[in-house]
């Protein structure tokens, strides 16, 4: 092949540099993966000293470990229904209507998308313990992790009203004028034409608060108490006291889960293009 | 159809009381002036076609009577009662989009049944509707399909189902046939005449091809920059024209510029740099052109007429039924005539820029207003 788009790629400076890239972004998850599978006590131990799925099973059994999991699950499972509803709700506000002072209303939305997440783990840690607004941590399971549920959908909705949004910068409006001429109420428009349209947003943007929600440190620390620890949260406390592959094990799970549902994600935002 | 039931047509039409009038509207967007103060009576059971180039206010007027848009002044009314703050979804007229937007997540069946559900309609009604609707279309054996399975013109189909399935005393299509491809749109075009007699149903259409216009309206409306030019059937604006606006718009013509105008009551007697002094009965005010038809040319060795010239050949273009010629003037101006059969043949066989006689009548002259 002579002179194409891509030409570049057959220069070995960059062959290197992706390489190179490829290498710095990937080996220490492979390398995380592969000694889940060490047969080792200590997970910081680089020698491999033969394959075992022990540490699966040990992080199975171990209660905490499966506890915080739920407790990450539930979280994710209610601030993404949360979080999907009021991002769809932005989406549609900024999208269909025009009000004073609406480029400051879209900034403000998108603010939690790029301010630091350890300011808004300390502003929310010390929103909650100031207004007295907080659920306390003795509250029965799952009313206890309702701080947290807060918090993660303040974090996550400007996430899915942004994927929302794109989506629905495809509908073309004459699907809602031509269902107002065969005789339906804007409200049926909505229901009927509009939220269709919006399904894989709705899905892709769910599945991304989900993710965030599911694997989010920062934030959730600072407003967890010691009755609400998230998965995150108790690996990061179980790699204080040992390192055994039991974290890398768990790891690999957490990994699987955000990769399948990216995945999933991906193949739902892309039909649409096609379609355009 | 044949020669007299286009007159029973055309006269029965005239007698009908109009279905859509508007009355002395106007739409403005900020400073600019959409349509301007536009009267207008649609009779009941007319194929009514609105043309124009875009932007000439076609759609917006469209979308007045389909209830999109509101007139910054004046009146819509539909079957006698007034309509102009009415929103569409409580108008009895329904709408053929140009994309035709037909619900992608909806099969054949649910788009069409869509208007009846959202008034309510019992479901044994709805399914004999819809089953009526789709045989019209014939798309019966489509009923389950999804859009993304059916062809452009398919979608159409959907579409006019879909509209015409809420018996709507006025059925609107914008720019319908656009979208299709040239062959289909032929079709398509005897198929909405068809169709329209079959069911008596008014059709306003919007498009900016005059061929389409011509081949489907009882009555075309050319607009131009948001005020109507006139509104007459296809062969009186053929014939007829307004003003040389219409003229070069609906098919082909040559103007020519006159040297000196004379007037004399009605009439003048106009000298171009072309012909010599004529004398035409009716002059319209103003500034005025001449109009002459390219078939009204007559060329070769035997052509006669009031107007004689010699012109040289420039292009011509075999077109199948006739050929489109090419002439110079001695003026300098170059002219389009059709010739068809022999003459098409003679002229074919002859080298360009050989001189060729030609010839026409003063009287397929038309003095018009110049638009």
């Amino acid at each position: 092949m002579s002179a194409g788009p891509f030409q570049y790629a057959r220069k070995t400076s960059m062959r290197t540099m992706f390489l190179l890239a490829t290498i710095f972004l990937y080996a220490p998850i492979i390398v995380l993966i592969v000694f889940s599978f060490n047969d080792s006590r200590r997970g910081g131990n680089i020698v491999w000293r033969g394959f075992t799925t022990d540490y699966y099973v040990k992080a199975w059994n171990n209660a905490s470990l499966i506890e915080a999991f739920a407790n990450s699950i539930t979280i994710a499972v209610i601030s993404t229904i949360f979080a999907t509803v009021l991002g769809a709700m932005t989406a549609v506000l900024l999208w269909r209507w025009r009000f004073p002072a609406k480029p400051v209303y879209e900034g403000l939305v998108a603010l939690p998308i790029v301010i630091p997440e350890i300011c808004m783990g300390v502003s929310l840690a010390v929103f909650f313990a100031s207004t007295g607004l907080s659920i306390p941590p003795e509250a029965p399971w799952p009313l206890n992790l309702g701080n947290i549920i807060v918090a993660h959908i303040t974090f996550s909705f400007p996430f899915a009203a942004m994927v929302i949004r794109t989506r629905l910068q495809s509908f073309p409006p004459e699907m809602a004028e031509a269902a107002r001429d065969l005789g339906a109420t804007e409200w049926r428009v909505f229901w009927d034409i509009l939220i269709p349209h919006m399904v894989p947003g709705l899905i892709a943007g769910a599945l991304l608060a989900f993710t965030l929600s599911l694997d989010d440190f920062v934030i959730t620390f600072f407003t967890s108490g010691p009755n609400t620890v998230t998965f995150p949260v108790k690996v990061y406390s179980m790699l204080r006291f040992s390192v055994t592959p039991e974290i890398n094990a768990a790891s690999t799970v957490l990994i699987l889960m955000t990769l399948v549902m990216t995945f999933i994600a991906i193949r739902l935002q892309k039909p649409t293009e096609m379609a355009q | 159809m044949s020669e007299p039931t286009l007159k029973k047509r055309a006269l029965r039409l005239r007698d009908a009381k109009p279905i859509v009038e508007i009355r002395n509207v106007t739409k403005r967007w900020g400073s600019f002036l959409a349509v301007d103060d536009i009267s207008l009576d649609i009779a009941e059971g007319e194929f009514f076609a609105m043309l124009g180039p875009s932007g000439c206010g076609k759609t917006t007027l469209l979308r007045m009577v389909s209830g999109f848009e509101t007139p910054s002044e004046g009146e819509v009314r539909i079957g006698g009662e007034d309509m102009t703050w009415v929103p569409p979804n409580k108008r009895p007229v329904n709408m053929v989009f140009q994309s035709y937007a037909v619900f992608p997540h909806m099969t054949v069946r649910k788009n069409v049944a869509y208007g009846l559900e959202v008034d309510r309609v019992p479901a044994a009604e709805i399914k004999t509707r819809v089953d009526e609707a789709l045989a019209l279309v014939q798309l019966s054996q489509f009923a389950d399909r999804k859009p993304d399975q059916l062809s452009g013109g398919q979608r159409q189909r959907v579409a006019l189902a879909r509209a015409l399935v809420k018996k709507p005393r006025v059925l609107l299509l914008d720019e319908p046939l656009s979208a299709l491809d040239a062959k289909l749109r032929d079709a398509m075009r005897l198929e909405l005449v068809k169709l329209q007699q079959q069911i008596g149903v008014t059709f306003i259409m919007v498009t900016h091809d005059q061929d389409e216009a011509m081949a489907v309206a009882d009555r075309i409306a050319v607009l131009h920059k948001g005020r109507i030019r006139q509104v007459a059937s296809p062969e009186t604006l053929y014939q007829r024209p307004a003003d040389a606006f219409v003229a070069d718009f609906i098919g082909r013509t040559n103007f020519f510029e006159p040297k000196s105008v004379r007037r004399a009551g009605a009439g003048a007697t106009v000298e171009t740099a072309e012909t010599a002094a004529l004398a035409f009965d009716r002059v319209p005010e103003g500034d005025i052109t001449l109009s002459l038809r390219p078939e009204k040319v007559r060329i070769g060795p035997e052509a006669k007429g009031d107007v004689t010239l010699q012109a040289r050949l420039g292009d011509v273009a075999f077109q199948g039924e006739n050929s489109v010629v090419e002439l110079h003037l001695p003026s300098g101006r170059a002219i389009l005539a059709f010739v068809a059969g022999d003459a098409a043949a003679t002229v074919g066989a002859m080298e360009e820029g050989s001189a060729i006689p030609v010839a026409w009548n003063a009287s397929d002259m038309l003095p018009l207003a110049r638009g």
